[in-house]
């Protein structure tokens, strides 16, 4: 049987499930139509190609986390806390990706759970697109 | 782009935008970010989301730091695409059917590893005035 994942189980160091991504023009268009489309981002952009709203990162924020703790996935009530970005390079239309972290803070503050890891997000040759630090309240 | 950065000081304001986020919005955002799987079910199911002690259910926060990324590229362009940072934390809830409106003020310009830079304040607040979101941002100019 598997071993119950709770807060008390997830340790500051843990290394987070690598995952893969392809950016999809359909992603970026289904992402656009939630927070508005920008000329900016078309193939006449200053980059020559089409690119994605940098914020898109958000569509790829949890998989790494809740592919380590599938269990905490499955908990209603969760509550994002706090967001980080940089955004190095932009991410582009049909672009692949990696995203890889750790856990680097848990705490309890006010009687609830907070965890913190770190996200970086690598293309096919290792350059760092986007880094990210995401912190969510648990619920378990 | 209209903005002349070269005329930016301190304490100007950024471009505002505003969204009225419906249940549609929230739904479709969750598929992109849940992958389909719909696990947390306060976003979708108003019964579990008064169960967790909210009016209604909730909209995820990303969505209005979206928002807020699309104004910082509305005022920087490349310079937010390319070497932008935010942070923001979420303060409280956005329900389904509230409007999100950004909001930002320049808080200082100067140099950060060999390239101007210029730093924002930035918030979200509701159609109440209650600010949502909290945070600052930058990028290079």
């Amino acid at each position: 049987m598997q071993e119950k994942i709770t807060f008390d189980k997830i340790n500051v160091g843990d290394e987070l499930v690598p995952r893969e991504f392809i950016l999809s023009e359909d992603l970026i268009q289904q992402y656009e139509k939630i927070i508005g489309t920008n000329l900016f981002y078309s193939k006449d952009s200053p980059f020559g190609y089409r690119i994605a709203p940098p914020s898109i990162a958000t569509a790829f924020l949890v998989h790494s986390f809740y592919a380590t703790y599938p269990q905490l996935e499955r908990v209603s009530g969760r509550l994002h806390a706090k967001q980080e970005f940089e955004f190095i390079r932009p991410l582009r239309s049909g672009q692949k990706f990696v995203t890889t972290g750790r856990v680097v803070d848990k705490y309890i503050k006010r009687g609830k759970k907070y965890i913190c890891y770190e996200l970086i997000y690598k293309d096919i040759d290792g350059n760092e697109l986007i880094k990210a630090k995401y912190y969510e309240m648990l619920t378990e | 782009m209209n903005y002349q950065l070269s005329r930016i000081k301190k304490g100007d304001f950024l471009p505002s935008v505003s969204k009225t986020v419906t249940q549609h919005d929230i739904n479709a955002y969750g598929f992109l970010m849940e992958g389909g799987k719909r696990t947390n079910l306060i976003h979708y199911n108003r019964k579990t989301a008064e169960e967790w002690g909210f009016k209604d259910t909730v909209a995820h926060g990303t969505i209005g730091l979206g928002l807020m990324s699309e104004v910082m590229t509305m005022f920087l362009g490349r310079g937010w695409v390319e070497g932008g940072k935010i942070s923001v934390k979420f303060i409280k809830p956005v329900f389904c059917n509230d409007t999100i409106i950004v909001k930002g003020m320049v808080s200082e310009l100067g140099r950060d590893r060999e390239a101007s830079r210029i730093w924002v304040d930035m918030w979200c607040e509701n159609q109440y005035g209650d600010k949502v979101i909290v945070g600052s941002a930058s990028g290079t100019i």
